[in-house]
């Protein structure tokens, strides 16, 4: 090729490379992909019978403006950026995936039945939106109004949702106890007209969930089930074993309420400790059973899940709560 | 979209579909793929060459399409692009939806011109 239709073709290839944006690897694949292209156009156009020149010009003609290219190209293609930034975004993405499971593994144990998986939901919540950040090339520029309407409706749908079945303040137990060490988690009511904790809950989990879905339209849609799929069944498999293991428990205060409840109306009075736990039913997990013999009883189970972690139940308290 | 023959309109709302729909049973490089295009459209289905690289970047993005770098015994490098699993649904349905759509402004094509018939 003469030396000056190469100089116009490294011309045209120059400035569409320093139109784009992105990293040098992305440019220099890119640039190598049209100038492969462009020469098998010119040398088709002078099969055909074209000049040299006149078969750079049709097809310089044809590529059109070189900015246009780029701009073109950079509003689809997602923005990277050094190799090493990618690596440290890797890095930051896998760290925050770390913190996120053991986060959840020992957050998970410190709540009890739906309020359990408020709170782990809440930390997924909290933490995918940041790994899908983080990880290079998952985000990528689109319209973002396309997610705004959905994450709107998402808002609208969790808010409902989470207000549906909920118990008046008037009817919320509170648990109580006079151990400092017991955590006791439960909605507290409003009493100065601010809103309610369930209700901060609901807002908090509505704005995460609508920001998710803004990220997951923003994502292609294989690597947006990749995303929910996995983020649902690690919480699944997280949840459904310590409902599992709090099912268990349940069966067992009743089984021990049962046996209490009979044996006052037999003989006056609770059993005492000894009582229980040679004459109660045999339970799923070393327990504990405490009984002054008089007005009531309790049930204290190590989870198994969680070491340092015990479910309590009082025949004279009204709920169920965690003791570290 | 610049076209010689169609509306840039009609040329953009189809594009999609073209594309996967070429790409369905071959791997083409981006010279290939206008080349193809050009001939099976009876060169009416045209654009410039400059403008199939953002579409073709976005459908790489979408997960449509997948690209690989080439490097054949006797050539240059070339980046070939094939359909995925997803693409591969995607024209399927696009395909269906677009047959549906022609027949039915063809329907009502027909009707307009059966009724400037009769009058």
């Amino acid at each position: 090729m003469k030396k000056e239709n190469r100089e116009r073709i490294e011309g045209f290839l120059d400035e569409m490379e320093e139109s784009l944006s992105g990293s040098r690897r992305q440019k220099e694949d890119i640039r190598t992909e049209i100038e492969s292209d462009l020469l098998d156009r010119i040398a088709a156009e002078m099969d055909a019978g074209d000049s040299e020149k006149d078969a750079v010009d049709l097809a310089l003609q044809e590529m059109g403006s070189p900015h246009e290219i780029a701009h073109g190209i950079d509003g689809v293609v997602a923005p990277a950026s050094s190799s090493r930034i990618e690596t440290l975004r890797r890095l930051v993405s896998v760290g925050v995936l770390l913190w996120a499971i053991y986060l959840c593994l020992n957050v998970r144990p410190w709540s009890y039945g739906a309020e359990g998986a408020a709170t782990l939901a809440a930390v997924l919540l909290f933490h995918v939106p940041v790994i899908i950040f983080a990880w290079p090339g998952i985000i990528w520029r689109k319209n973002w109004l396309f997610g705004l309407i959905p994450a709107g409706l998402a808002i609208g749908i969790a808010m409902g949702v989470g207000m549906m079945g909920v118990a008046s303040n008037a009817e919320i137990v509170i648990p109580m106890t006079d151990d400092p060490g017991a955590i006791v988690e439960a909605s507290a009511p409003a009493s100065d007209g601010s809103m309610p904790r369930w209700g901060q809950w609901l807002l908090f989990g509505g704005i995460l969930c609508s920001f998710l879905v803004i990220l997951g339209a923003m994502q292609q849609s294989q690597q947006r089930r990749w995303v929910f799929g996995l983020t649902s069944l690690f919480f699944l498999g997280v949840e459904s074993a310590y409902q599992w293991e709090e099912l268990r428990f349940r069966q067992d205060w009743k089984e021990i309420r049962e046996f209490a409840e009979g044996y006052r109306d037999r003989r006056g009075g609770f059993p005492n400790k000894e009582a229980l736990l040679s004459g109660g039913p045999p339970l799923h997990n070393d327990s504990f059973l405490f009984s002054d013999g008089t007005d009531g009883y309790s049930l204290f189970w190590n989870r198994p899940l969680s070491g340092g972690f015990a479910l309590v139940a009082d025949s004279r308290e009204r709920s169920i709560r965690v003791q570290d | 979209m610049g076209s010689s023959r169609f509306s840039s309109e009609l040329i953009r709302s189809s594009t999609d579909l073209v594309l996967l729909s070429l790409l369905r049973d071959n791997s083409m490089y981006g010279y290939e793929i206008l080349m193809t295009l050009a001939d099976r459209g009876n060169g009416d289905f045209e654009f410039k060459q400059g403008t199939l690289y953002p579409v073709l970047y976005r459908l790489e993005r979408e997960g449509w399409i997948r690209a690989k770098w080439e490097i054949p015994p006797k050539g240059k490098k070339r980046k070939v692009y094939s359909l995925t699993a997803e693409g591969r649904k995607v024209q399927r349905v696009r395909a269906e939806e677009w047959a549906r759509f022609t027949r039915s402004v063809n329907a009502i094509l027909e009707e307009c011109d059966h009724e400037e018939g009769k009058s």
